[in-house]
Parts: C-alpha cells; sequence; structure tokens
C-alpha cells in the first residue's frame, strides 16, 4: 500500500564543514575533557560551600582567648604563618578547649593576614566559638566566606561546553554517516553558536577575576601605595620560595620584616603587589640578596591597615601578566558578540514608510509584480526589512546608526586606553629613573599605546563624522522584483553645501562566512555597481531624484545563515577636510513574478 | 545492497520557476533476515544548498513520502519549481538546486539528482564588477 503524504515547506539547514570520523573522535575527547574537567571542580566547590554553610547552623557560644601566637615554619613554602589561638568554651555541660580558629586552619603565605587574626583574638580576650550541636568538641572562632558560592557557575560552564561540545561532536558524525545533502541538519550553524557563546562567557568568566587578581588589584595598590608613609624596617629572614605546580617549579620572593607604626609593632613579608608565583629564579634571588638579616629598608605602611606594608612600591614587569587574562576576558567578549551576530537575521535593517514622496511620486510603480512580492513574503530566505509596507514608498533608515558606530567605538578605546597607559606611564617612569631592564616593558606597552591611539584616532573621525549631513532616501519600494526600475529620491539634512561631490551607487555583493581555523571570516565580492546619481551641482546634492533598472538577468537578494546577497545603496559624499559621508541603505531584491508563487 | 534511482521524466534537469518537475523514482531493496525490505519508506525532496567559499548552507522546499514501499518499485512525483531562489554561481557562492531520494529510517541510501531553476532554466551567472568593466 503506498501512502503519500504532501507538503510544501522549508526547512533551514545549515551545514558545517566536513570532517571524518577521526575528527568526531577528537571532537569527543576533547570536549569530554572539558565535562570530567567541569564536573570534578563541581563536586569539589559544591562540596566545599555545603561545608562552609554548615558551620553557619553551629551554635554561637561565649569563648575565652588562652593564648594567641604567631609561628613561622620556614620549611612551608605555601603558608608558612600560622595563627595559634587557643579558646576555651562551654558547651553540651561541659567545658572545652580547641585551637581550631578556621574550618580549614589558619595558615598564611601573608603574615599580615595571621597578624590581623591574632590582633582580634588576643590572649584574655572574650571572643565567640561556633559550636557543632552535633559534635560540641568540634569548634572554630571564624567562620569561613561563603563568596565561594558565587563561583560554582564557572565550572559548570565547562561543563556545559564539554556536553553541548560532545553532543554536537556526535551529531555532527552521525550526520555525515548519511550522504543526504539535505539532512545536514541546521545543529552544526546553532551549535556553533552556542559554543561561541558558552566559550566566550567562560573566557569572559576567567578573565575579568583573573585580569581583577593579578592586573587591576596590584596596579590599584601600586598606585594607592604612591601615599603611603614610609617608615624604617629590620629585615628579619628573607628567601626564594618555591612552588610545585603543573607547570613546573614557580618561584616567590619571601623578605620577612619588622617596624614600628605609631607605636605599634607589626610584621610584613610583602615584598610588593604581586600575586601568586612565576619562573625565574635569579631575579627574585637578586632582590632577596638584596636584602639580607638585619639590613635596614625602608618599607611603605598602609596608615588604614598597617599589617599591609610593602619594600617595593614601584611598577613592575610582571604586572604586564595582568595583561594576558585581560586577553582572555577581550576574548571572551568578542567570541559572545560573534556567537549573537550569528543569528543570522535582518534585525539591523529597519526603515519606516512615508518620507519625501509617499504616496506621490512612486505610487505608479505599485502593484508591479505583486504576485512575486506577496509570495516573498512567506521566503524565509529572504532578508526581513521589518517594514510595515515594504511594497510602499518607504524611508530608508541607514544599515548602521553613525551614534551606535561611535559609541561602539568610544566604550572600546576607552576600555582599551584605560587599561595600557597605567602600565605604559608607571614603566616608563621607571625606565627613566634608571631602572635597567626596564625599557623592555615600555617598548613592549608601546605596540599596545600605538593601537590605543589608532583607536582614539578612529573615535574623532567618527565623531566628526556624525556632524556630516545625514542622507535621507526615499525609495519606491524596498522590495522589489528583479528587473524592475528602482526610483529613488534624496534629502540631504544638515549643511549640505559642505560636500564637495555627492555619488550615490546601488550595489549587489556577495557575503560568505566561513570559519578560518578558529576565526570567523567574511568576505564580500560586488557583483552590480552603477551610479544612480553622481553630481556636484550644490542643488542636486540637497535635493533630487533618480531612477535605476535591477538587471532582469541578475541574481536577487538571500539570506542564509552562512549566504547572502545584498543590495544596498551607498550613498558616498566628499567633504574637502572632513571626514566624507558615507552611508548604506539595504533594499530586497525578490524573484521576478512566477505563476506558482506560493511555491516560495 | 539496495539500489534508488531518481530522474525526470523527460530527462529534463533545467527548469523556470513555476514549471512543473515530474520525477520518477525506482528502487530495488535488499530484504533483511526476516525476509522484509530494509527500509520502511521512501523520502523525495526537493531542496537547495550552496557551495563556494563560505559554510554550506541547505534549505528543503518541498518533500513526499512513500510508506512501506515494495522491494522493487517505481513512483512518479510531481513538485512545482520554487520561484526562488534562483540557481546562481557568483565569485564566492555557488547556490544549486537538487532532489534526493532517500530510505527511511536511518537513510542509509540515496539517491540525488542536481536540477536548475532559474529564469529561462538558465542558471544565473555573477562575475565580480570589476571584471564587467574589464570586459567592457
Amino acid at each position: 500500500m503506498v501512502d503519500l503524504r504532501r507538503g510544501f515547506r522549508f526547512e533551514g539547514s545549515d551545514g558545517g564543514g566536513g570532517s571524518g570520523t577521526g575528527g568526531r573522535g577528537c571532537g569527543v575527547a576533547f570536549f569530554g575533557v572539558f565535562l570530567v574537567m567541569g564536573l570534578v571542580f563541581t563536586v569539589a566547590l559544591t562540596w566545599a560551600v555545603v561545608r562552609n554553610a554548615m558551620v553557619y547552623t553551629w551554635d554561637a557560644t561565649p569563648a575565652t582567648i588562652v593564648s594567641s601566637e604567631l609561628i613561622t615554619r620556614f620549611d612551608d613554602d605555601d603558608a608558612p604563618f600560622e595563627a595559634v589561638v587557643e579558646y576555651e568554651y562551654d558547651a553540651g555541660g561541659a567545658r572545652h578547649r580547641s585551637r581550631r580558629v578556621m574550618l580549614d586552619g589558619a595558615t598564611f603565605d601573608d603574615v599580615g593576614k595571621a597578624q590581623e587574626l591574632l590582633a582580634r583574638y588576643g590572649e584574655g580576650k572574650a571572643a565567640r566559638a561556633y559550636v557543632n550541636p552535633r559534635s560540641p568538641d568540634e569548634s572554630v572562632l571564624a567562620r569561613p566566606a561563603l563568596w565561594m558560592g558565587l563561583f560554582i557557575f564557572l565550572p559548570l560552564i565547562f561543563v556545559a561546553v564539554g556536553a553541548g561540545g560532545m553532543v554536537a561532536s556526535l551529531r555532527r558524525g552521525k550526520g555525515l554517516a548519511r550522504s543526504s545533502v539535505s539532512s545536514e541538519k541546521a545543529e552544526g550553524a546553532q551549535n556553533s553558536r552556542k559554543v561561541m557563546l558558552v566559550m566566550g562567557l567562560a573566557f569572559l568568566a576567567l578573565g575579568l577575576p583573573m585580569s581583577w587578581l593579578f592586573g587591576v588589584r596590584p596596579v590599584m595598590g601600586v598606585l594607592a601605595a604612591k601615599s603611603w608613609p614610609a617608615v624604617t624596617a629590620t629585615v628579619i629572614d628573607g628567601t626564594v620560595r618555591s612552588h610545585d605546580s603543573d607547570d613546573g617549579t614557580t618561584y616567590s620572593v619571601d623578605i620577612l620584616y619588622e617596624f614600628e607604626y605609631q607605636g605599634e609593632r607589626y610584621l610584613s613579608n610583602r615584598y610588593d603587589f604581586s600575586s601568586g608565583s612565576s619562573s625565574g629564579y635569579s631575579g627574585k634571588a637578586a632582590i632577596v640578596g638584596a636584602h639580607p638579616k638585619g639590613a635596614k629598608v625602608t618599607a611603605y605602611v598602609n596608615p588604614s591597615r598597617p599589617t599591609q606594608a610593602v619594600l617595593s612600591r614601584g611598577m613592575s614587569w610582571w604586572l604586564l601578566l595582568g595583561l594576558i587574562p585581560l586577553a582572555f576576558a577581550l576574548a571572551g567578549v568578542a567570541l559572545m558578540i560573534g556567537g549573537l551576530r550569528q543569528r543570522g537575521g535582518a534585525g539591523e535593517r529597519r526603515g519606516s514608510r512615508g518620507g519625501l514622496f509617499a504616496g506621490s511620486l512612486f505610487s505608479r510603480r505599485r502593484g508591479l509584480a505583486a504576485s512575486a512580492r506577496a509570495a516573498a513574503t512567506t521566503a524565509d530566505w529572504l532578508p526581513d526589512l521589518k517594514l510595515e509596507d515594504p511594497d510602499g514608498p518607504v524611508t530608508l533608515k541607514p544599515a548602521s546608526s553613525r551614534g551606535a558606530k561611535f559609541a561602539g567605538l568610544l566604550v572600546f578605546s576607552l576600555i582599551w586606553n584605560g587599561f595600557t597607559w597605567p602600565f605604559f606611564i608607571m614603566t616608563l617612569r621607571e625606565a627613566l629613573a634608571g631602572a635597567g631592564f626596564a625599557w623592555v616593558p615600555v617598548v613592549f606597552l608601546s605596540i599596545f599605546i600605538v593601537v590605543g591611539l589608532v583607536l582614539l584616532g578612529a573615535v574623532v573621525h567618527q565623531g566628526l563624522a556624525m556632524f556630516n549631513p545625514r542622507p535621507m532616501l526615499t525609495v519606491s519600494q524596498a522590495r522589489l522584483p528583479v528587473g524592475s526600475v528602482l526610483d529613488v529620491a534624496w534629502d540631504m539634512v544638515g549643511r549640505s553645501g559642505r560636500i564637495e561631490r555627492l555619488r550615490i551607487v546601488l550595489e549587489g555583493r556577495e557575503e560568505a562566512r566561513y570559519r578560518r581555523g578558529t576565526d570567523t571570516v567574511i568576505d564580500h565580492a560586488t557583483f552590480f555597481e552603477d551610479d544612480l546619481a553622481s553630481t556636484d551641482d550644490p542643488l542636486q546634492i540637497a535635493h533630487g531624484s533618480g531612477s535605476i533598472t535591477i538587471p532582469p538577468d541578475t541574481m536577487h537578494s538571500i539570506e542564509l545563515t552562512n549566504n547572502k546577497v545584498q543590495w544596498r545603496l551607498l550613498v558616498k559624499g566628499e567633504i574637502p577636510r572632513w571626514p566624507d559621508v558615507d552611508d548604506e541603505f539595504q533594499i530586497v531584491v525578490v524573484p521576478a513574478a512566477a505563476d506558482a508563487g506560493e511555491s516560495i | 545492497m539496495s539500489e534508488l534511482s531518481m530522474r525526470t521524466s523527460d530527462g529534463r534537469t533545467a527548469f523556470a520557476p513555476g514549471e512543473m518537475i515530474e520525477l520518477v523514482a525506482a528502487w530495488s531493496f535488499d530484504l533483511d533476515g526476516d525476509g522484509r525490505p530494509d527500509a520502511d519508506a521512501l523520502e523525495a525532496r526537493l531542496f537547495f544548498h550552496t557551495e563556494g567559499k563560505g559554510t554550506k548552507d541547505v534549505r528543503t522546499a518541498w518533500s513526499e513520502r512513500v510508506e512501506a514501499p515494495r522491494v522493487t518499485g517505481e513512483h512518479r512525483f510531481e513538485t512545482t519549481a520554487p520561484a526562488g531562489p534562483y540557481s546562481f554561481s557568483g565569485s564566492l557562492i555557488t547556490l544549486l538546486w537538487s532532489v534526493e531520494l532517500v530510505t527511511l529510517p536511518g537513510e542509509k541510501n540515496v539517491a540525488q539528482l542536481d536540477l536548475t531553476i532559474a529564469p529561462g532554466a538558465v542558471e544565473v551567472r555573477l562575475t565580480r564588477a570589476e571584471e564587467q568593466v574589464g570586459n567592457a
């Protein structure tokens, strides 16, 4: 028995590039690592957050500090300073004694933090202990912070990328197992968009905190320390600490020194504002060697928090490391923008009905090839101008607004220059002060400065262009069939007398988007270009009209996810010693009338 | 191995928009272990796809299914050449129309026939604007 099911439909599909089963396997393995790592970190982080949160359910009980002292373990490179506090409290009908200050111990790499804890829990002071009601022996003095819970989403991003990537890889592989071209589903492009968005979010989520930690915070510290008072400090001990990690051994400077500030004695082991450790031993050994035990040195003390002090408050090359996570964050923004722009819609082109000659000059052309236009309204491969009546006289709006261009350039330029100039100025000062190799980072940063200057130039150029006369284009219809005549009337709003020469060009072009490595590349090729108007007559520049025929044997507009044929009106006005008028307006050319219009 | 074929009834492969396209599908299925054909259905599809520099886009315009086909058989389909998009070839993009016949489920077997759908049944050719100027 034969059962026929008929139907006309357009099902979107955007096939990706091909890859064999090897590529699929690599994709699954690559994203599998993301998934596993993400899951491991999610579980670990969740467990830690829940464990910390449980302390907030414990009973608060008065406690007495019995003893309080700082212990230094010079053999511990990661956390050599411990605040040892012994305290007593009553719970469960008995007296208890404990040395557990914090849930995970009170050891620090920064002696200042240990001092702050000891100051808070000094010997003989009254305090509050938090006691586990199910086990009164278990208690802490300081409850853990819960901010770590904010970062649970970070490993979840990796889980999402891993799971999404694996599914996409497996599906792509299945699709290729068939040889049906029409079954290469749109998931390739859709997944690519989702992956770009999620990857962008991951880059941003990692890049921003890392930029803060390694870039912004140290720089803010350097800037703030410029006004910190200087005191004389005595070096107690100095060493280069080594830290083992997956990437090998890294090193950090650790110089312990004491000083007096406002009658109180303090310890600090901070040399400068760097965070963490890095490779390179000799430079750090030289710093430690320059600060021998017993040496009198100058320390800079934070007046509002004297446990914070540094020996060096200058800019140093390692602060450039802060640019690396910033690059990650910017890459994340770029990925997200790229993902959002993959929608393939035509939302940026809008227009409004009416205008200069609405219902008069162009009205005679209404009704031409109406069947083709009516059919075109159902074709999802045509650009959608989002007009109430694109088949009537319409005043077009430019494809992109001058204000939006200016704002985008301005914001990007401010961010770029805001990050690069402080680094550049500080390194330049150090270099001018004769700090040996300090010219190396100056030269390196100069590249970023030049880019920033070019950006500023572009902002100025776009800012000036905002004051240019604005072309108002009214067309007989914004959607017309191939072979028909397009009537255009223009009105230059503003000081049109500044324009020496005006050209209005009708252009047809192909646009192809494709992946090259990790980049998305868009290529254009113009296949039609003809002047609708070209004049240096001031009156004609200010107001005018013209007609142009869309060739009957040309290609109509199409808008697919990766491939487009676009028809545009380009308005180019030459202004001496000023940015030129350069605006573009989109129209839609549809197929000529066909008997089977409904089949589009 | 199962065999599928797809052709137009008159042998033409180029059509103007709105023209009727009559397709003839023929098949011969292998039998599975139970002596049944290894496909539950056949589906004919008319679709366009792009080739060239850009990532491929594919859209299906029409499809029709034959449920429970016999082991061997032939079936005629009729559809209308869509009004667009036209078959065209440019510097960056080539848009092609095709019909294909696939077995379901799994689409394990496919037969494909490329068509031209454009005014005058002739593919639209686009050349770069500068080449046009050069040739003039």
